[in-house]
């Protein structure tokens, strides 16, 4: 018989669209971006430069600078500053995002509850949007920012679709359980821990591989993605050797948690690469095989590319690769010290503004830019409108946390994000986000913004330094103040909507675009 | 000879941006020109439909003369009971009834054991390699199709689309080349009163500097203001399309043929193939599931095109077929060979063209469907062919065309 997903988790395989309702998640795998792609236009955006070291490290570690983080970093020195971040238990966290967390009852939820949850057909949404919902509320507010990048990097190397089947609740366990506790910890640990987290047994299929007739789907993506990288010299039979070594690494059906099944599992030798086992050792032997991928010098290189990519610019240096994956491999893969690293080169130090924001960066970036958070109203009872209309909004923009549907996770540079298309969704989210369009997601508190200026140029720079943190071009300027139709040294026109107006202009200027 | 219509940043203000706004704008950075109607009917619509995740060629023209398929696919094979005959040796999955008028019709026509010859069996690369169309290469940093466009540059607006949220890798290097996800949608969201305000203060804002950024700041408010002047067209001529992002893209690329806007080249991609488990049989599960919307999606599309089918040709292609052993969970693992559909009003339809390797053990390429045809030769052909391409070393570099027949030459 074959083992289908049914069969292990007695739920529907329902779709995406079942379980959250009301969006529509995105079916096809859109191309990866490569490496070498040509932007349209002609060379890479460029966006606001800085010579500040605080303010660099504020637009780049976290999930947009605001003045007071600038100051925190500033007060503190950026490697002070950098060495709190790296050990975030040490940060007390933001009193105001727990109380928030603390309503979102599905968090916290057991596998079996989980489960039982999931298997309940209106109430099951819950689920997804709670664990959306709370993934955005900690990028805003969380002070461990750097974490919570870490948590995001992770999540997109290890890119589970939530719109699979019972990967929408398994998620929630991986979530808590596998990525945040060692998003900063050692890559090895957090390798063999999720190549036993369920909803990536389900995802890639582990979960139904049997040693005489294996399903190859995790083996390649965990050698492809995971570790080596396409280039790190394996070929088809090593795939074959590997899913043949993880078969039997499943899921016991009534608690949805990891268990060995030795009757799936292919005993007898294989080989890997420059790893092999007689095969004798059972599930000790994938262990085995996981750590020596996690120590591979092709993984080091491959994870410093994208996390150089990540945190430095999408073309980083050789050397800068070299280097970070020599700390990489002399730390047993703690990604702690190798961060360390990264993030104080010259070549980090001199990459201000080149990095593009991913959609997600540029909302979460205005709502902390304007002092506000994800309205989460009645979420606990799954039916809360405004964050429908942000998960909408969001999903316009393509990059709805977990609904990646390949599993290369969301891709991380310019050229995969900046088009006609894209750009025209990212202004038009920040025209809802701010309230200038016909349905406001979030409170503003617009007289926070323009201060006290009474004069339409005082109030433009006042609002500038708040949101942008830069100066704006002297045509910049004038077209804003344009729109408003006064002179500098003429009266703000205070309304409520021209002053939201002014704002979403602000946020929707090309700077606001890189971090 | 063409002749076009060289439209300035003010005619472009006049067709719907800003009306009366005197000040000089700087946000129209190309100058775009408008074909008139009709003016490129030298060459026909290619529309390529990007079928992602590895779709399972032997499950949807179905060799089921062969006994070693049964053998195979013992769990999820289409029984000869189910299979529409072709010609005794293949057959259509069930779930493409929608397009078996069409094929009987002869509109539609297939390739099989085709393919890319890189052996990759790596989603990304192949995918990767495919849309630049160089297997193996990734030194030029465009696609096929943007090589291909800069050749037969028409310089209308709506010249090349991906309905997408993102531009297709065989788009890449065509700076023309538009993504947009939804024709309807796309729009400045801003109060009534002040959308004209808003939409000037953002263009005088997103000048300068000249970069890709403010090239795509230009060429979407010159989309917008298009797409203002030419509303696509509502009238469906009686199709229905299926729900999912094939149908919502062919619709919308019917629209733009209907809108005449000198629409050459269109992607549309449809996701969900990689079926490593639970594939289910031939009346039920998730390959009947997508071969019904992707049968009924492509009957919509040529209802809706009517007599226009005559100008456009749709292919459809997929990164590699799936291992031909099924394997123990009820799917099937990346495999190499698969099928290419093409539609259109010359395609040499009715037939499964290529050369069929069979499917022994001595005839699989490591356990996979071999290639016989090269899908460049497929793409190469339809260029040559559909649309007066005339150096397909260019398009293709390196790779030699071998004629394939599955289209005929267009005739004026």
């Amino acid at each position: 018989m074959a083992l289908t997903r049914r069969a292990l988790l007695g739920g529907a395989g329902a779709g995406a669209a079942a379980l959250l309702a009301y969006q529509r998640l995105p079916l096809a795998p859109a191309p990866a971006p490569s490496v070498a792609e040509r932007l349209p236009g002609g060379g890479q955006p460029t966006g606001p430069r800085t010579d500040d070291d605080a303010l660099h490290a504020a637009r780049r570690l976290s999930y947009g600078a605001t003045p007071s983080l600038h100051a925190e970093i500033a007060a503190l020195g950026v490697d002070a500053w950098l060495d709190r971040q790296l050990d975030p238990a040490s940060i007390e966290e933001d009193p105001q995002l727990l109380s928030m967390l603390d309503q979102l009852d599905t968090l916290d939820l057991s596998p079996t509850d989980l489960r039982e949850l999931f298997s309940d057909q209106e109430q099951r949404r819950r689920i997804p949007q709670q664990l959306i919902a709370a993934t955005v509320l900690r990028r805003i507010g969380s002070r461990r920012q750097l974490n919570e990048l870490m948590v995001e990097f992770w999540s997109d190397h290890f890119s589970v679709f939530l719109g699979d089947g019972p990967v929408v609740f398994l998620k929630t366990i991986e979530d808590r359980e596998v990525i945040r506790p060692r998003a900063l910890g050692r890559f090895d640990d957090l390798l063999v821990a999720d190549a036993q987290s369920p909803a990536m047994l389900v995802y890639l299929d582990n979960a139904l591989s049997k040693g005489d007739d294996p399903n190859e789907n995790y083996a390649r993506e965990l050698l492809e993605l995971h570790t080596v990288g396409v280039t790190g010299g394996y070929d088809e039979d090593d795939i074959a050797a590997v899913a043949r070594v993880l078969s039997g690494w499943s899921l016991d059906r009534a608690t949805a948690t990891f268990a060995f099944r030795p009757f799936l599992h292919a005993d007898g030798p294989q080989e890997v690469m420059d790893w092999s086992t007689d095969g004798r050792g059972g599930q000790q032997d994938g262990e085995d095989l996981l750590r020596h991928l996690a120590h591979h010098p092709a993984t080091a290189t491959h994870l410093a590319r994208k996390l150089a990519r990540r945190f430095v610019s999408d073309h980083p240096s050789d050397e800068l690769v070299a280097s970070t994956a020599e700390v990489f491999l002399a730390s047993d893969t703690a990604i702690a010290p190798t961060l360390r690293h990264l993030l104080t080169t010259d070549e980090f130090r001199e990459s201000s503004g080149v990095k593009f924001r991913r959609p997600m960066e540029l909302v979460t970036g205005a709502f902390r830019a304007l002092g506000t958070t994800l309205p989460i109203e009645d979420l606990g009872r799954g039916r809360s409108q405004a964050f429908r209309q942000f998960v909408q909004r969001v999903e316009a923009l393509g990059h709805l946390p977990f609904s990646w549907p390949a599993p290369n996770g969301f891709p991380d540079v310019a050229g995969a994000w900046l088009n006609t298309g894209a750009l025209l969704s990212r202004w038009n989210a920040v025209q809802a986000l701010v309230g200038a369009g016909r349905r406001p997601l979030g409170p503003v508190d617009v007289t926070d913004v323009f201060g006290d200026a009474r004069s339409a140029g005082a109030a433009i720079d006042a609002a500038v330094s708040q949101l942008l943190m830069t100066e704006l071009t002297s045509t910049e300027r004038d077209a804003v103040l344009a729109y408003l139709g006064v002179g500098a040294n003429d009266a703000f026109p205070a309304d409520d909507r021209t002053a939201r107006q002014t704002i979403a202009l602000l946020l929707n200027s090309r700077h606001f675009q890189f971090r | 000879m063409a002749t076009t219509c060289t439209c300035d940043r003010r005619d472009l203000l006049r067709r719907g941006l800003a009306a009366g706004a005197g000040a000089s704008l700087p946000f129209l950075l190309p100058r775009v020109a408008f074909a008139a109607p009709g003016e490129e009917a030298g060459r026909d619509t290619l529309v390529c439909v990007f079928l992602r995740g590895g779709m399972d060629g032997l499950s949807a023209v179905v060799p089921h003369g062969d006994a070693a398929y049964h053998d195979a696919r013992a769990r999820t094979r289409v029984r000869d009971d189910e299979v529409l005959d072709i010609d005794g040796y293949f057959g259509l999955h069930p779930a493409l009834a929608p397009l078996q008028p069409l094929w009987d019709e002869g509109l539609v026509g297939a390739v099989h054991a085709a393919g890319s010859p890189d052996p990759t069996r790596s989603h990304f690369d192949a995918m990767d390699y495919m849309e630049r169309g160089t297997p193996g290469d990734t030194s030029r940093p465009d696609g096929w199709l943007a090589r291909h466009l800069l050749r037969s540059a028409g310089a209308t607006p709506f010249e090349a689309i991906g309905v997408a949220r993102s531009l297709p890798m065989s788009l890449r290097g065509y700076a023309p080349a538009l993504a947009i996800a939804s024709l309807e949608e796309f729009h400045l969201d801003a109060p009534d009163g002040d959308l004209d305000a808003v939409s000037e203060a953002l263009a005088a804002m997103y000048g300068e500097p000249d970069d890709a950024l403010s090239a795509e700041a230009a060429r979407t408010f010159a989309t917008v203001a298009e797409l203002a002047e030419r509303v696509p067209t509502t009238d469906r001529r009686g199709a229905e399309y299926p729900r999912g992002d094939l149908g919502d893209g062919l619709r919308q690329v019917a629209s733009l043929v209907h809108a005449d806007v000198g629409l050459q080249v269109a992607c549309v991609d449809m996701g969900g193939w990689d079926l490593h488990e639970s594939m289910g049989d031939a009346s039920d599960g998730r390959m009947a599931g997508l071969l019904t919307e992707l049968g009924s999606a492509l009957a919509a599309f040529a209802q809706d095109l009517g007599d226009r089918l005559g100008d456009v040709t749709l292919v459809t292609m997929s990164e590699f077929g799936r291992r031909v052993r099924e394997n123990g969970s009820g799917g099937t693992d990346h495999g190499h060979g698969n099928v290419m559909l093409l539609l259109g009003g010359g395609v040499r339809g009715g037939a499964v063209h290529g050369t069929w390797p069979g499917l022994s053990p001595d005839a699989l390429d490591r356990g996979d469907l071999a290639i016989t045809t090269d899908y460049r030769d497929v793409l190469g052909e339809v260029l040559a062919r559909r649309r007066a391409e005339d150096d397909l070393s260019e398009v293709f570099p390196g790779h030699t065309q071998t004629s394939v027949e599955v289209v005929s030459s267009r005739v004026e």
